[in-house]
C-alpha cells in the first residue's frame, strides 16, 4: 500500500515535469557527440539541489537515461556514438540509416532503449530492497573493503592502463583527505590555506574533472560539420513494433546483460553496450548480417546500455558504491543533499528512494515519446550546433553549478583548477573515473579503515579485524580477482574482443580519446 | 566534437614522469603525517604507501619492459591557452567583480575562442545575442527559482 502512495507522489506534476524535462535535457546533450552522460549529469546537478531530494533525484535520473538514449541519434545518423555507450550502435545503426532506414532504426533504439531501462528500472525496484537488508551485516572494515573493491573494479574494468587506475584511484582518496579529518579531526593537506580547511566539495571537483577535459577538447579541434545521413521521415512505430517482437529473446537478454554490467562498480553502458552485442551476434541465426545494418545489432547495444541506468543504482543506492560513472556524480549529489545510502534509505527513507524508482520507470516511459519527437524534428538542429555556442555556455553552466552548491567561489576556483589537472593527467593515460571514485568513496574508506584499526587495536588483533572476517574475506577475493583477472583471462584465453569484430563497413569517427559513459 | 586522433610513442615517458611525480607525492604525504593524531595519519599513510608502491611498479616495469603509449595529437595548443586563460580570469574575478559581467565577457570571448570557422556578420550577431539570453536565463533561474545569491562584485 505504501509503495503505490509512493507511486502517486512520483505522479505529481511536479515530478512528471521534472522526469520530462531530465529526460529532454538528457536526450538533446546525449546526442550531441563529445558530450557523455556522465558530463550531461555532472553540469545539470546543482539545479537540483534546492529541490525536495526525491525530486532531484528524479530528474538526475531521467538526465542518466535520456542522455545514455541520446547517444543513439548520433550513432545512427552520422556514424558518431554521440556518447561512448552507443560505440555498437554504429555498428549497423549507420548502415541501415545509409539504406534509407535510419526512421526504423531510431524507432528500434527508441523502443530497446525504453525496455532496457524498463528491466533496470524493475531490477533496482525489485534487488535494491533486499540487498539493502543484507548490508545491515556490513561492518566499518567491510565497507572498506567495498569502497577498495569498488576502486579497483574501475581501475581495471575503465579503459586504460591497471596501474594507472590504481595510481589515480589512491590519487581520488588522498584529495578526499584534505581538509578536516573525518576521524581524529586533523587539519592535513590544505598547505596552509584557510581556504582548503572545508576540503575538496565533491560535486564541484567531480564537474571539473569530467567537463573541463571535454571542453577544452571540443575547443582544441575545429568544427566537426557532421552531415545527417538521411532525415528520418517517419516514425514506423507499428513496423519497429513488429520487429521488437520478433527478437523480444534478444531484447531481454540484452537487457539483463546491462543490468547485470551496470551493477558492477565502474562499468557502464559501452561495455554492456559491446557485450551484448557480442552476445546479439553470437547466438543470432543472422550472425553474419551483424555489421551491414542488422536491427537486432541496434536493439541489443540500446537495450542493454539503457539497463545500466537502473542496474548502476542498486549499488549505489545499497552500498553507497557507484555502479557506472554518472552514478559517481549522484552519489556525490545525494552526499550534499545529506542523504545516507544503505538500509536506511528503503525503511526510513523510503519516500525517497521508492518515489525515485517510480519516477525513473516514468522517466523511461517517457523516452518513447520525447525521443521518437526529437529525432523526427530536432535532432538535425541539435547536431549542427555550433562550439561557438556549445563551449561557452557548458563552461558558464560549471561555473555557475560549482558555484551553487555552497555558493563558494573557492568551490569555483578548486573545480577547474582539478578539470586541468584532469585533463593533463587523462592525456597520459590517467583517466577521470578512479580519481572521482577515490575522491567520492575516500570518506567512507577513510571512516571504515579508522574504526577497524581501532577496534583491531583495542582487540590486539589488526590483522584478524581486516582480514579474518567471513564477509570481508569472500570482497577480498573479488579484489584478487579483478585484479590478476586480466591475466588469468589471457593465459586461458578467456573473453575475446567484446566488440563483436564486425563494425560497420564505414567505421564510426572517433570523436576524442574515449571518455566515460 | 573533438576529432582527437592518436599518436602512438615507444615509450611512455609521461607515464614514467608522473610516476615519479606521484612517488613524490606519496612521500609528501607521509612527511606530513607526521605532525598529525595517529587515528589522523594513519589512513592517509596507508594510501600514500600503495600509491608510492603502484607509481614504482609502473615506472619500473616502464624501464625494464618499453611499453608504447598513446597521446591524443591534432589539438590547438593556442586555443588551449586562450580558453584557460579566459577561464582562470573569469574564476578569479568572478566575486570581485560581479557574477553577471565576468560571466558574459567570458561567454564572448569563449565564444571567439571556439569558433574556428570564420565569422560571418550575421553568425556573430546570432550568437552575441544567443549568450546574453543564456547568460540571462540562467542568472535569473538560479537567483530567483533556486535562491542562489550570485555574488554582485563591484558592478553586477
Amino acid at each position: 500500500m505504501d509503495r503505490l502512495q509512493y507511486l502517486f507522489d512520483a505522479l505529481t506534476p511536479f515530478n512528471l515535469l521534472l522526469a520530462l524535462a531530465g529526460v529532454v535535457a538528457g536526450t538533446v546533450i546525449g546526442a550531441l557527440p563529445g558530450l557523455s552522460a556522465t558530463m550531461a549529469v555532472a553540469v545539470l546537478v546543482p539545479i537540483t539541489f534546492a529541490m525536495e531530494p526525491a525530486s532531484g533525484l528524479i530528474m538526475l535520473g531521467a538526465i542518466y537515461t535520456g542522455a545514455i538514449y541520446g547517444g543513439a541519434f548520433a550513432a545512427i545518423l552520422v556514424n558518431t556514438p554521440g556518447t561512448p555507450s552507443a560505440i555498437a550502435t554504429t555498428f549497423d545503426g549507420f548502415p541501415m540509416a545509409k539504406r534509407g532506414d535510419g526512421d526504423l532504426a531510431v524507432t528500434l533504439a527508441a523502443l530497446a532503449s525504453v525496455c532496457g531501462g524498463m528491466v533496470g528500472a524493475v531490477a533496482l525496484l525489485l534487488l535494491a530492497p533486499p540487498l539493502a537488508r543484507v548490508s545491515l551485516a556490513f561492518g566499518p572494515v567491510e565497507y572498506f573493503w567495498l569502497a577498495m573493491l569498488g576502486l579497483t573494479l574501475i581501475a581495471a574494468l575503465s579503459e586504460g592502463d591497471l596501474l594507472k587506475g590504481l595510481i589515480g584511484a589512491c590519487f581520488g582518496l588522498l584529495l578526499s583527505m584534505v581538509g578536516v579529518a573525518v576521524v581524529g579531526g586533523d587539519v592535513r593537506f590544505t598547505l596552509g590555506s584557510p581556504y582548503l580547511i572545508g576540503g575538496i566539495e565533491v560535486v564541484s571537483a567531480l564537474i571539473g574533472l569530467y567537463c573541463i577535459p571535454v571542453l577544452l577538447d571540443m575547443v582544441g579541434t575545429p568544427e566537426a560539420h557532421l552531415k545527417v545521413s538521411t532525415a528520418p521521415r517517419g516514425f514506423r512505430l507499428k513496423e519497429a513494433l513488429g520487429i521488437s517482437w520478433r527478437y523480444k529473446f534478444n531484447l531481454l537478454r540484452s537487457s539483463v546483460i546491462g543490468t547485470f554490467v551496470g551493477i558492477l562498480p565502474g562499468a557502464g553502458g559501452s561495455i554492456a553496450g559491446l557485450v551484448a552485442y557480442s552476445e546479439a551476434r553470437r547466438s543470432s541465426k543472422r550472425s553474419r548480417h551483424f555489421g551491414t545494418g542488422e536491427p537486432e545489432g541496434v536493439m541489443a547495444t540500446e537495450a542493454a546500455n539503457n539497463a545500466t541506468v537502473g542496474g548502476g543504482f542498486i549499488p549505489t543506492l545499497v552500498l553507497g558504491i557507484p555502479g557506472t560513472p554518472p552514478d559517481a556524480v549522484i552519489l556525490g549529489a545525494l552526499l550534499v543533499q545529506g542523504i545516507r545510502t544503505g538500509s536506511s534509505l528503503f525503511t526510513e527513507q523510503a519516500a525517497i528512494s521508492y518515489t525515485f524508482i517510480f519516477g525513473l520507470l516514468i522517466a523511461t516511459v517517457l523516452m518513447l515519446p520525447t525521443g521518437l519527437l526529437i529525432g523526427r524534428y530536432a535532432y538535425k538542429s541539435i547536431v549542427t550546433l555550433p562550439k561557438a555556442i556549445l563551449v561557452p555556455t557548458i563552461a558558464f553552466m560549471t561555473v555557475i553549478g560549482s558555484y551553487a552548491i555552497q555558493n563558494s567561489a573557492v568551490d569555483v576556483v578548486i573545480m577547474f583548477v582539478l578539470g586541468i589537472v584532469g585533463w593533463v593527467l587523462a592525456r597520459y593515460g590517467f583517466k577521470p573515473s578512479p580519481i572521482v571514485l577515490g575522491l567520492v568513496l575516500g570518506q567512507i574508506a577513510e571512516q571504515g579503515f579508522v574504526q577497524g584499526w581501532l577496534i583491531g587495536s583495542a582487540t590486539d588483533n589488526r590483522l584478524g579485524m581486516y582480514f579474518g572476517r567471513p564477509i570481508s574475506m569472500a570482497i577480498i577475493a573479488f579484489i584478487v580477482l579483478s585484479l590478476f583477472w586480466p591475466l588469468v583471462a589471457s593465459r586461458f584465453k578467456i573473453g575475446g574482443k567484446t566488440g563483436g569484430g564486425a563494425p560497420a563497413p564505414d567505421a564510426p569517427r572517433k570523436e576524442k580519446p574515449a571518455h566515460v559513459d | 566534437m573533438s576529432t582527437d586522433t592518436a599518436k602512438r610513442h615507444p615509450h611512455d615517458v609521461g607515464g614514467i614522469v608522473f610516476g615519479l611525480l606521484f612517488i613524490g607525492l606519496g612521500v609528501w604525504v607521509i612527511l606530513e603525517t607526521a605532525g598529525m593524531s595517529r587515528l589522523g595519519s594513519v589512513f592517509p599513510r596507508s594510501i600514500a604507501g600503495a600509491m608510492i608502491v603502484f607509481s614504482t611498479l609502473m615506472v619500473v616495469t616502464r624501464l625494464i619492459r618499453p611499453r608504447g603509449h598513446e597521446t591524443p595529437t591534432g589539438g590547438s595548443p593556442r586555443r588551449w591557452g586562450a580558453f584557460i586563460a579566459v577561464m582562470a580570469v573569469w574564476v578569479l574575478l568572478l566575486g570581485l567583480v560581479g557574477f553577471f559581467v565576468t560571466s558574459l565577457i567570458a561567454f564572448l570571448a569563449l565564444m571567439l575562442v571556439a569558433q574556428h570557422d570564420p565569422w560571418t556578420p550575421r553568425r556573430a550577431v546570432v550568437l552575441t545575442i544567443a549568450g546574453v539570453v543564456i547568460v540571462g536565463a540562467f542568472q535569473v533561474l538560479f537567483t530567483e527559482a533556486l535562491n542562489v545569491p550570485l555574488p554582485t562584485g563591484l558592478l553586477f
